[in-house]
């Protein structure tokens, strides 16, 4: 009667400590890609402001996004850049999007994916020359 | 031995039971917490970097126009890198904004409640950024 006691009282406790070793991974890994996605986000933002004219500007605001967003777990990385006229001590105004994958989670019905996003702005330097 | 067997019934569940709130709760709560607190202390070194640059963009245009070399507005210093800061965090506070020169070095804090607080009730980020406003043109002006 006693044979594989253990064994059962075992099988009840697994699917708590798994559900928090992978629910806590997950929670890491949608921190770790928000980090990043704001990261990206603001390196675009900054980058685009310190371009000398406003076809530059957004060109390379995309370039910095796509190269830092690169290091991150994120899928689908989508940027909006609106550069509000580029005229000195405007606002440039960077919005983002991206999805983080946790589909590896799914085998404990928690979310496949999460879809992230991100806002910076960024001062155009007031005393600059822009063309 | 059917004695034996009735004392060990229920060891595993109870084991579980100790380590479940003492060890591994804890666990999944430091880690969940470290990460957002993480990206939280990044996102406010972000902000001061930020406030830091717009800050040291306050130049004291009168000193200026009357032959003075350049120099900072303090007035506007502080209120730019107060406006700035809150813009993009708006639960930081800035501790001190020190100014030397054309270099501008700001220090800020910022109160966060983790969300499973279990080691801790409230953590407090600090970060710091410092801006210099130098002359020159990146680009050749209009004339």
């Amino acid at each position: 009667m006693s044979r594989a006691q253990a064994l059962v009282e075992l099988a009840v406790c697994v699917p708590i400590v798994m559900v928090m070793a992978v629910g806590a991974a997950a929670c890491v890994q949608v921190a770790d890609a928000r980090s990043g996605l704001d990261a990206a986000t603001q390196a675009a933002a900054a980058t685009a402001a310190r371009a000398p004219d406003a076809a530059t500007a957004s060109a390379s605001a995309r370039r910095r996004f796509d190269s830092v967003v690169a290091a991150y777990p994120l899928r689908q990385p989508v940027i909006s850049i609106a550069l509000g006229g580029f005229q000195r001590a405007s606002l440039i105004t960077v919005t983002s999007a991206a999805t983080v994958d946790i589909g590896w989670a799914g085998l404990l019905h928690l979310p496949l994916g999460a879809v992230l996003e991100a806002r910076a702005v960024a001062h155009l330097e007031s005393w600059r020359t822009h063309r | 031995m059917i004695c034996t067997s009735l004392r060990e019934r229920g060891q595993v569940l109870a084991f579980f039971a100790l380590v479940l709130p003492l060890v591994l709760l804890p666990v999944v709560a430091f880690a969940v917490d470290a990460a957002v607190l993480g990206a939280d202390a990044a996102a406010l070194q972000a902000a001061t970097a930020r406030a830091a640059e717009v800050a040291v963009e306050q130049i004291d245009v009168a000193a200026f126009r009357a032959g003075g070399g350049l120099a900072l507005d303090q007035t506007g210093v502080v209120s730019a890198a107060t406006q700035t800061l809150l813009d993009a965090e708006p639960g930081a506070s800035v501790d001190s904004v020190g100014i030397a020169g054309t270099q501008v070095t700001l220090s800020v804090s910022e109160h966060v409640q983790p969300a499973l607080p279990l080691w801790t009730g409230e953590v407090t980020l600090h970060a710091r950024a410092s801006a210099r406003l130098s002359a020159g043109y990146d680009w050749p002006s209009s004339l």
